[in-house]
């Protein structure tokens, strides 16, 4: 009796915290190729792609890989021809924790539609990228695109575009800037913090460390941020719920420029297309180029 | 896809950590000497593709007679533990009244939950009181329905926004049978019926708009000189 008591402590202990929720979150999908505008799997927004048009020969798709750490992770570019874009600005998109670039490919050329380029990576362990996603790995995802911008590119100005768990990197970067030209920040749909999932999961006041590693409090980090942001959430938005995780960084944020989009009835994943991709785009350039003010869906803090 | 993935994450934060994680332990009364051992699964009615189904949660308790009327038990939650959580649960069982034909009888269960994961913020407690009433409609076999209050006295959540819920209430209904040994139990749950569960990612059955349906199944086991 008492062996078989041992054995059972034994392999109670053997299991204790030998699991955490971390895969959960960020779960990318290794695939052997981009299809971007010809991709017949599920994306976001995806009548997007018919409402921009198609690229014309002016414009260029640039695929390729970065280092980052130990690992390589597919970015790909997608602007005008030029020699150099040093006096341009370039929109860096960081993607939510859906599958890969394709996936968002159509809310990549909705940004690319404001007439900016627009520079999308998938995290490690996503699209063509190697390795596997961690919270520090996909922050050095980040800065590495953002490097990459700087080193060769030119150096142009940047808009860093974060949306849902892509926030974390978006947020990330902007802290650990000290070098490149982030002169916008755009967060659709974002995360407060990984606490806030959990804690609306089971209706208590759980530490998220009970299940996962992954921290990100953006909801804090926002309070040292004052680069212009532009916030954008749904009302109806039943997976990162606006008032549990959109207002809190809001209220946070303390820098001068800041506006918010409230789109009426939009989901996690349908404001642009709630707002109309039109009225999208033309807030996003409204807010980019300082006409805020003048454009009624964007409204100041 | 976001959402998916989403949901697989909060359907395993529910499975881990959802209040009311087992059925009601003990409805037969312990003599004074005797103990229990009760295994129970099941948990909240959760969809998963395109079916239904009720979390696993599995947790395994251990009662023991004090008085006639008066038993203490324990349980350990081995979902938790697989995540390096601790979520233990002590108690006690006081029957206020037996049952008598159509008079119930009435169980007061007060019970802490504690949870820790052995850091310096993850340590909770969390006090429970259950009202469980119940008839014997055969030696051996009985139908309950009850109530479980669980209070979460935080203020704030960890993520800086207000603690909306403080009082926390399920309602159950049961039946458990068997013979003077082993007994089988299952019951239905209600939790949090008053709270709208139509704006949360996860898709719970729920009545109505409200609240979350669970199932659970439990065994029982009695050792010990056994008197009734």
């Amino acid at each position: 009796m008492i062996k078989l008591k041992i054995i059972i402590l034994f392999y109670i202990i053997l299991i204790c915290n030998c699991l955490n929720l971390d895969p959960f979150l960020f779960k990318g999908e290794q695939i052997s190729e981009y299809f971007l505008d010809s991709y017949q799997g599920k994306t976001e927004c995806s009548d997007a792609i018919d409402s921009c048009g198609p690229l014309g020969i002016q414009d260029t798709i640039r695929k390729f890989f970065l280092q980052s750490g130990t690992e390589k992770i597919a970015a790909i570019f997608l602007a005008k021809k030029k020699e150099n874009y040093s006096n341009d600005t370039i929109i860096l998109y960081f993607h939510g924790t859906g599958p890969h670039i394709d996936y968002y490919w159509p809310r990549t050329r909705l940004l690319y539609a404001t007439g900016y380029s627009v520079f999308v990576i998938d995290y490690k362990g996503y699209g063509l990228s190697t390795g596997q996603p961690t919270e520090e790995g996909i922050y050095q995802d980040g800065m590495n695109a953002l490097k990459y911008i700087y080193d060769s590119l030119g150096n142009p100005f940047v808009v860093v575009y974060a949306y849902s768990l892509g926030s974390l990197v978006g947020c990330e970067v902007i802290l650990r800037n000290n070098f490149a030209k982030i002169i916008r920040f755009v967060l659709e749909a974002p995360i407060g913090t990984v606490e806030s999932i959990v804690e609306d999961g089971c209706f208590l006041n759980i530490p998220g460390s009970y299940v996962t590693t992954y921290k990100g409090k953006n909801s804090e980090k926002i309070k040292t941020i004052t680069t212009p942001l532009l916030w954008i959430h749904g009302t109806k938005d039943g997976t990162l719920n606006r008032e549990i995780h959109g207002l809190p960084i809001w209220n946070n944020y303390h820098g001068e420029y800041g506006f918010y989009i409230k789109v009426d009835g939009a989901e996690h994943i349908t404001c642009p297309q709630t707002i109309g991709y039109n009225n999208y785009i033309k807030c996003l350039k409204d807010f980019i180029i300082a006409n805020a003010n003048n454009n009624p869906f964007l409204i100041a803090k | 896809m976001l959402k998916k993935i989403y949901i697989t994450f909060v359907f395993l934060v529910l499975a881990i950590l959802f209040i009311s994680c087992s059925t009601i332990r003990q409805i037969n009364p312990l003599s004074k000497g005797e103990s229990s051992l009760t295994l129970s699964i099941g948990g909240p009615i959760t969809q998963v593709g395109k079916t239904y189904i009720p979390l696993p949660l599995l947790s395994m308790g251990y009662n023991y007679g004090i008085l006639d009327n008066l038993s203490i038990e324990s349980g350990l939650n081995f979902l938790s533990a697989a995540y390096g959580v601790l979520h233990l649960d002590i108690g006690a069982n006081y029957w206020l009244f037996f049952p008598k034909k159509i008079i119930p009888g009435i169980i007061i269960s007060p019970q802490t939950f504690i949870l820790t994961n052995f850091t310096s913020n993850g340590f909770r407690l969390y006090p429970d009181i259950g009202l469980t009433t119940y008839w014997e409609i055969k030696q051996n076999k009985y139908v309950y329905i009850g109530i479980d209050n669980w209070f979460e006295y935080h203020s704030y959540r960890e993520d800086g926004n207000i603690q909306k819920h403080h009082w926390l209430i399920t309602p159950y209904l049961g039946i458990n049978m068997g013979n003077k040994k082993w007994q089988g139990q299952a019951e239905i749950k209600w939790y949090v019926p008053n709270l709208v569960n139509n704006t949360r990612a996860i898709k719970n059955i729920g009545i109505g708009n409200y609240g979350v349906v669970g199932i659970f199944l439990g065994i029982n086991r009695t050792f010990g000189e056994i008197k009734k």
